[in-house]
C-alpha cells in the first residue's frame, strides 16, 4: 500500500472550530490512479497537505509506504516528502527566479536524487519543452508551466503523485493533454496518482473516481448541513 | 553544496539591481574605513620611524615640533640659529655618540637645500641601521660632495627635476616664492639611493658652500673660515643607549642642561611626534566616525535588501520547503546570501581602498616625502575583515529567521 489512513481526525485551530477531516479508512495501492472530486471547502487540499506531511492531524494513522508520517520529526518529514511525494499545484507551480530546467534540477537536488543534465533535457524533449528549458516561468504559458511541474514531480520517481486541481487554469484541450501526460508519466515511474478536480471531463479520464464525502465523514456532514 | 550555492546565486540574480547597489554600498563604506585606517597607521608609523633614525635634534629655542618638522621632514622653518661653539660643546659630551651639523633655509625649485657636514653621508642613520648610499641598484649614482660648489641630491629631486650628475643649479635664499636667487652655480656630484623618507626630497650642499654663497652678508661669509662666529640651524645627534630604543638615563640631565641654557634646546623626535598626532588626532577620530557611520548605514541597507527580497520570495521559499528543503537550508541560504554580498562588497572595497591609499600616498609623498604603500594592509584592517563578515552575517539574521518561519500552507494557497 502506498497510502493507509485510519481514524484520521483534523480540525483547524481554535476552540469550537469545525472538524475538517474525519476519515475512518482510506487505502491506495501502488501504481493506482484515482480522481477525487467534491465541493469546494470540503477539505480536499487539507487532505493532500496531511498526506504530504505539511499539516499534522489531531489524531489517527497516516501511513505512506509503511511509514507513519505523523510520528516523523519535521526534518525527517521534509526528507521523506522530497523523496517520495511529487506535488502539482493548481497554479504558480514554478519558482519564479529559476528557469524551466532549474525548476526541475532543484527538485532533484533537494531530493538528493542522482541525475545527469542530459536526462532532464530528454524529459523536457519528451514533452516538447526542450526549447523552453532556459525560459523563466513568466515567459511560459500556464499549460507549459504545468508540463514542467509534471516533469519536476515525476523525475525524482516518487511513490506518490498528488495533483491538486492541476487543470483549473487551463482550457479543455490543454487540460486533457496535461492529464494524459500526468497519467502516462506516473505509469512510467510506477507512481500512484491522486488527482483532485471539479471538472467532470477530467474526472471521467480516470477509472477509479472517488467522491470526497464518501471517504471524509466531516465533509459528508458539512454537505448534509448545507443541503 | 550545489543546491546551497544554486539557491544563493539565484536569489542574488533575482534581485540583481538591489544586490549590485548593496555590494557597491558595502564597498564604498569598506573602502572609506580601510583607507582611513591604512593612511592613519602608515602615516603614524612612517612619521615615528623616520624620526627613529636620529635620537635627537639640537636646535634653537622655539617650538620643538617646528624643529622636528624642519630638521627631519624639511617642512616649516627653523625658529632661529645656534652657535657653533655651543654645538661643539654638546657634541663633545660623552653621552653624544655622533653629531651632524646642518643649516636650513634655502631651496631650489620647491625642494629644500640644506647645508650639511659630509659626515652625513658616511655615518648618519636615516632609519635604524640604515645609512645613505649611492648604489645604482637603489637608484643612486655618483659620490658625496668633497669640495666647495658641489651638491648631492635626493632621489625624488633627481626624478622630479630630471637632474643628473653634472647638472647645475642656483639655490634660492629662502623657502618662499619670490625669495632672491644666489648667482652661484652648484654642481650635482651625487644622487642618493632612494630611502622612502623625506631625505629623498632635499638637496645637500657643504656647510662652507652655504656660508660663502654670493649675496650673503659679510658676517655670514666670514663664518666660512671663522668658526668662532659660525652659526648653524641645528644638529642631528646620535645618543648613548643602554639597550635598543632605550636612551641612557643621563640623557635626561643633558636635555635639562641644554634646555636651561639660553642657547639651544634638545628635541627628541620620539617624544615630540606623538604630540603632533595628538594635535591632529581629532581629524582621525572624525574620519573614523564618518567611516563607521557609513559602514552602519551600508549594513542597514544590506539588511533592508535581504528583508525585502525575503518578503517578496515568500511563495518561492514555501515552494522550496514543500519540495523538501529543510528550514535550516532556507535559513542558511539567506545568511549565505548576506555573506556573499558582504564578501563581494568587502573585496571591492579593499581594492577601492588601495586606489584611495595610492592616490593619497602620492599627495602625501609630494607634501612630506614620506612614501606610503598601497599594498600594505595594516593589522587594523586585517582585524576589520572578520568583523565586517560577522556584521554581514548579523545583517542577514532577521531576514533569515523570517525565511525560516515561512508558513508553507499560507504562502502556497492557489492564486486566482
Amino acid at each position: 500500500m502506498v497510502i493507509k489512513i485510519e481514524n484520521l481526525k483534523m480540525k483547524f485551530p481554535g476552540a469550537g472550530s469545525p472538524e475538517i477531516l474525519n476519515i475512518n479508512r482510506f487505502e491506495l495501492a501502488a501504481s493506482s490512479q484515482i480522481a477525487i472530486f467534491g465541493k469546494s471547502g470540503s477539505g480536499k487540499t487539507t487532505f493532500f497537505n496531511v498526506i504530504s506531511g505539511v499539516l499534522s492531524p489531531a489524531s489517527g494513522l497516516v501511513s505512506i509506504l509503511g511509514t507513519d508520517i505523523t510520528k516523523l520529526k519535521e526534518h525527517e518529514l521534509d526528507n521523506f516528502r522530497s523523496k517520495n511525494i511529487g506535488y502539482i499545484f493548481q497554479n504558480l507551480n514554478l519558482l519564479q527566479g529559476y528557469n524551466a530546467f532549474e525548476n526541475i534540477e532543484i527538485s532533484l537536488l533537494v531530493a538528493k536524487t542522482k541525475y545527469c543534465k542530459k536526462e532532464i533535457y530528454e524529459n523536457l524533449e519528451s514533452i516538447g519543452m526542450a526549447q523552453h528549458a532556459k525560459k523563466r516561468p513568466h515567459e511560459l504559458s500556464l499549460g507549459q508551466q504545468q508540463r514542467i511541474a509534471i516533469i519536476r514531480a515525476v523525475m525524482k520517481k516518487p511513490a506518490l503523485i498528488l495533483a491538486d486541481e492541476p487543470t483549473s487554469s487551463l482550457d479543455p484541450h490543454n487540460s486533457a493533454l496535461i492529464i494524459e501526460l500526468l497519467k502516462k508519466e506516473a505509469r512510467l515511474m510506477n507512481s500512484a496518482l491522486i488527482i483532485v478536480s471539479h471538472e467532470s471531463d477530467i474526472i471521467s479520464m480516470f477509472e477509479r473516481q472517488v467522491k470526497f464525502c464518501d471517504i471524509n465523514k466531516a465533509s459528508y456532514e458539512s454537505e448534509e448541513q448545507s443541503e | 553544496m550545489k543546491l546551497y550555492m544554486m539557491m544563493i546565486s539565484k536569489s542574488i540574480k533575482q534581485h540583481y539591481i538591489s544586490s549590485i547597489l548593496t555590494i557597491f554600498c558595502v564597498a564604498l563604506s569598506t573602502a572609506l574605513l580601510f583607507s582611513t585606517i591604512s593612511l592613519r597607521q602608515q602615516t603614524h608609523e612612517n612619521f615615528t620611524q623616520t624620526g627613529i633614525g636620529i635620537d635627537a635634534v639640537l636646535g634653537p629655542k622655539g617650538s620643538p615640533l617646528q624643529i622636528v618638522l624642519n630638521a627631519v621632514y624639511h617642512l616649516e622653518e627653523m625658529p632661529g640659529k645656534i652657535k657653533w661653539d655651543y654645538y661643539k660643546k654638546v657634541a663633545a659630551d660623552p653621552l653624544v655618540i655622533s653629531a651632524v651639523p646642518f643649516c636650513t633655509g634655502h631651496s631650489y625649485a620647491g625642494f629644500r637645500v640644506n647645508a650639511i657636514d659630509a659626515d652625513f653621508f658616511e655615518n648618519f642613520e636615516y632609519a635604524p641601521c640604515r645609512k645613505f648610499s649611492f648604489s645604482e641598484s637603489g637608484g643612486g649614482r655618483g659620490r658625496a660632495f668633497s669640495t666647495h660648489g658641489e651638491a648631492v641630491i635626493g632621489s625624488s629631486v633627481a626624478l622630479e627635476l630630471q637632474m643628473n650628475i653634472g647638472s647645475e643649479f642656483s639655490p634660492v635664499c629662502g623657502v618662499n616664492q619670490g625669495d632672491p636667487t644666489h648667482d652661484d652655480r652648484i654642481k650635482v656630484v651625487g644622487i642618493l639611493a632612494a630611502t622612502a623618507t623625506p631625505y629623498d626630497k632635499a638637496i645637500y650642499i657643504p656647510l662652507k658652500t652655504f656660508y660663502s654663497l654670493s649675496g650673503h652678508s659679510n658676517d655670514v661669509a666670514a663664518m666660512t673660515i671663522d668658526e668662532s662666529h659660525r652659526e648653524i640651524s641645528g644638529a642631528y645627534l646620535k645618543l648613548k643607549k643602554i639597550r635598543e630604543n632605550t636612551l641612557h638615563p643621563g640623557i635626561t640631565g643633558l636635555k635639562y642642561n641644554i634646555n636651561q641654557s639660553p642657547n639651544a634646546q634638545l628635541v627628541i623626535p620620539n617624544e615630540t611626534l606623538p604630540k603632533l598626532f595628538n594635535i591632529i588626532g581629532w581629524v582621525d577620530s572624525v574620519l573614523l566616525m564618518i567611516s563607521i557611520t557609513v559602514g552602519i548605514m551600508s549594513m542597514l541597507f544590506l539588511f533592508s535588501t535581504l528583508f525585502n527580497s525575503t518578503q517578496e520570495k515568500k511563495r518561492d521559499i514555501a515552494l522550496i520547503r514543500f519540495l523538501g528543503a529543510p528550514r535550516k537550508l532556507v535559513f542558511m541560504t539567506v545568511i549565505g546570501e548576506s555573506l556573499t554580498l558582504a564578501i563581494s562588497g568587502l573585496a571591492l572595497g579593499l581594492a577601492l581602498s588601495r586606489l584611495i591609499v595610492s592616490i593619497a600616498a602620492d599627495q602625501i609623498n609630494i607634501e612630506t616625502g614620506i612614501r606610503l604603500s598601497a599594498s600594505y594592509i595594516s593589522p587594523g584592517e586585517i582585524r576589520l575583515i572578520p568583523a565586517i563578515l560577522l556584521i554581514g552575517a548579523i545583517a542577514g539574521l532577521i531576514p533569515a529567521i523570517n525565511a525560516y518561519k515561512t508558513n508553507i500552507i499560507k504562502h502556497l494557497k492557489p492564486l486566482s
